[in-house]
């Protein structure tokens, strides 16, 4: 049916790649992201003592991510993402399996160390687990890997793989979240742990074996799968708008190793508007029930608008995608944290009002507005990021470059987190943090604009350029 | 304790089981069906996604071959 569906038109191999790349993303996100259904039945199970002691273990979970995201990017650039995605996918489906074991099941099913203590009766058990080993293998099956992989498969057409990639991460959330936790209602939290392992090893494995190269060379095509004299972009070229460069054309930032790229201004803007990133989406998603608790507003209404947002994510994402391969990346980076800083605005307007003024807006207007602009901008992010980091600096270190910004957006988060948690101690109310981060997407902005695209990134490269920067050499 | 119990930053942390609660009552009023259709609704779609790319890379493997 699909041989008659496609006849005889040949799709690109690389299409392939984002599809398993995409879904490889869905499976870690949907099992790394679902512990936060697992926490309430697992602790009426006693798992653990305390919410503190579940918080040390996601917080710790966290760090381990955020720091092994350049160790796994590193990994990537020196083996490849075949190896890399596979292998991390058998850690996250055997350490998602081994948390099925967590708390007592009887003694057939426990685990003693040396006869001292039962392994898996102790909290030990999930810092192990769930914080180093699961957490790492999620840094292996993660945007640092996809987008590095997917950057050597496009050049034209990069800003769209990797946006459908990324919607992948979206997607499930969407599905995975839900299915776990109304399987645990049905069944159990134990049941729940096993299907998402079984969804990683029988489903998301085998696909990224079975599909994933690492480059066109691998399969004797080449990126796009344009032929390499291809003439095509010669009118968009002369219109001075960005092209795909030839294939083995240089940037005159193109790294040998990844150090040189700390000694370049666009590292430290793309980073560092990463790093804002992290502080504004990390911020809401810890902060967001209390803050709508605080307002008044219906659980109700708050979930609808946090799944309305979540539903514009993968349009915003796919869209933008889209356009960042006929329009300038930097330029579409900073218009999207300046959509987030308006969101920003509208969040807090309606509590700054009332504060100064007196003057009441209904809070759910602020509310739904944030989710509107908030949603275009939540994810569309990442795959820009990506994309200029790889037209700036190439693709050969790739993943630990991708790695090395991701722990600044992970580090941002954190940050937030913190930032407001006192801020709010101190104030009382969560305008204040709110406002605070909408000021550095001014920042991302700014940043995101001065970045040099024209000049260094290959989508502006001329032959003459490309011949000179070959002299260079 | 809100803390780095988020939902939906781009890196797969963890979401906050209050919001997951909230989302999946409102999810629940809204599709309207037992906990184990929903899983098994939901479980079809999530197998179907992979069973459709392997499909669509067999139909179009033997052109790559060539």
């Amino acid at each position: 049916m699909l041989q008659a569906f496609f006849g005889e038109k040949r799709i690109f191999y690389g299409w392939f790649v984002v599809a398993a790349g995409s879904f490889a993303l869905f499976v870690s996100m949907g099992a790394r992201n679902g512990f936060g259904v697992f926490i309430n039945p697992m602790e009426a199970d006693a798992i653990w003592d305390s919410r503190a002691a579940i918080s040390a273990v996601i917080g710790l979970g966290t760090l381990v991510n955020a720091l092994t995201q350049p160790f796994l990017g590193s990994l990537y650039d020196k083996y490849g993402g075949r190896i890399v995605i596979s292998a991390s996918l058998v850690l996250l489906g055997i350490s998602t399996l081994t948390l099925a074991l967590a708390g007592s099941y009887g003694p057939e099913f426990s685990v003693s160390v040396f006869g001292l203590f039962n392994l898996t009766n102790s909290l030990l058990f999930l810092l192990i687990i769930y914080s180093v080993v699961m957490s790492t293998a999620s840094s292996g099956v993660s945007l640092v890997t996809v987008h590095a992989m997917l950057s050597k498969w496009f050049h034209r057409k990069r800003g769209m793989a990797l946006s459908v990639a990324t919607a992948g991460t979206s997607a499930g959330g969407l599905l995975l979240t839900p299915f776990s936790s109304f399987l645990i209602l049905s069944s159990h939290w134990r049941i729940a742990w096993i299907a998402l392992a079984l969804f990683v090893l029988l489903l998301a494995l085998p696909i990224a074996l079975i599909i994933m190269r690492d480059t066109p060379d691998e399969i004797g095509d080449v990126p796009d799968g344009d032929q390499e004299d291809d003439t095509s972009d010669a009118p968009q070229r002369a219109s001075g708008r960005p092209v795909a460069a030839p294939v083995g054309q240089r940037t005159p930032l193109e790294t040998t190793v990844w150090q040189d790229s700390l000694r370049s201004p666009p590292f430290w803007q793309l980073s560092g508007a990463y790093f804002v990133c992290g502080v504004t989406t990390i911020i809401i998603s810890a902060h967001y029930v209390p803050f709508a608790i605080d307002l008044g507003i219906t659980p109700g209404v708050a979930a609808l608008a946090f799944g309305y947002m979540q539903g514009l994510n993968a349009v915003g994402v796919i869209v933008v995608g889209i356009l960042s391969d006929r329009f300038s990346r930097k330029n579409l980076l900073g218009t999207i944290y300046f959509i987030r800083f308006l969101a920003y605005v509208m969040l807090v307007t309606p509590g700054f009002m009332m504060m100064l003024w007196g003057f009441t807006i209904p809070p759910s207007i602020g509310i739904w507005a944030f989710a509107t602009l908030a949603g275009i901008s939540w994810i569309a992010t990442p795959p820009l990021t990506s994309s200029l980091t790889a037209d700036i600096y190439g693709v050969r270190n790739i993943g630990t470059l991708n790695g090395l910004s991701t722990m600044s957006h992970q580090i941002g988060g954190s940050f937030s987190v913190f930032m407001a948690g006192v801020l709010y101690d101190l104030t009382g109310a969560y305008e204040f943090p709110f406002a605070i981060a909408g000021l550095f997407l001014l920042g991302a902005t700014l940043a995101s604009y001065a970045v040099n695209e024209r000049k260094f990134s290959i989508r502006y490269q001329t032959p003459q350029t490309a011949a000179a920067s070959g002299e260079a050499d | 304790m809100p803390l780095l119990l988020n939902i939906l930053g781009h890196h797969s942390e963890p979401g906050d089981p209050v919001l997951i609660d909230w989302m999946l009552h409102l999810f629940y009023s809204v599709v309207n069906l037992g906990p184990l259709a929903i899983v098994i609704l939901l479980g079809v779609v999530i197998v179907t996604i992979p069973i459709l790319i392997m499909a669509a890379f067999l139909s179009q493997r033997a052109k790559y071959n060539q």
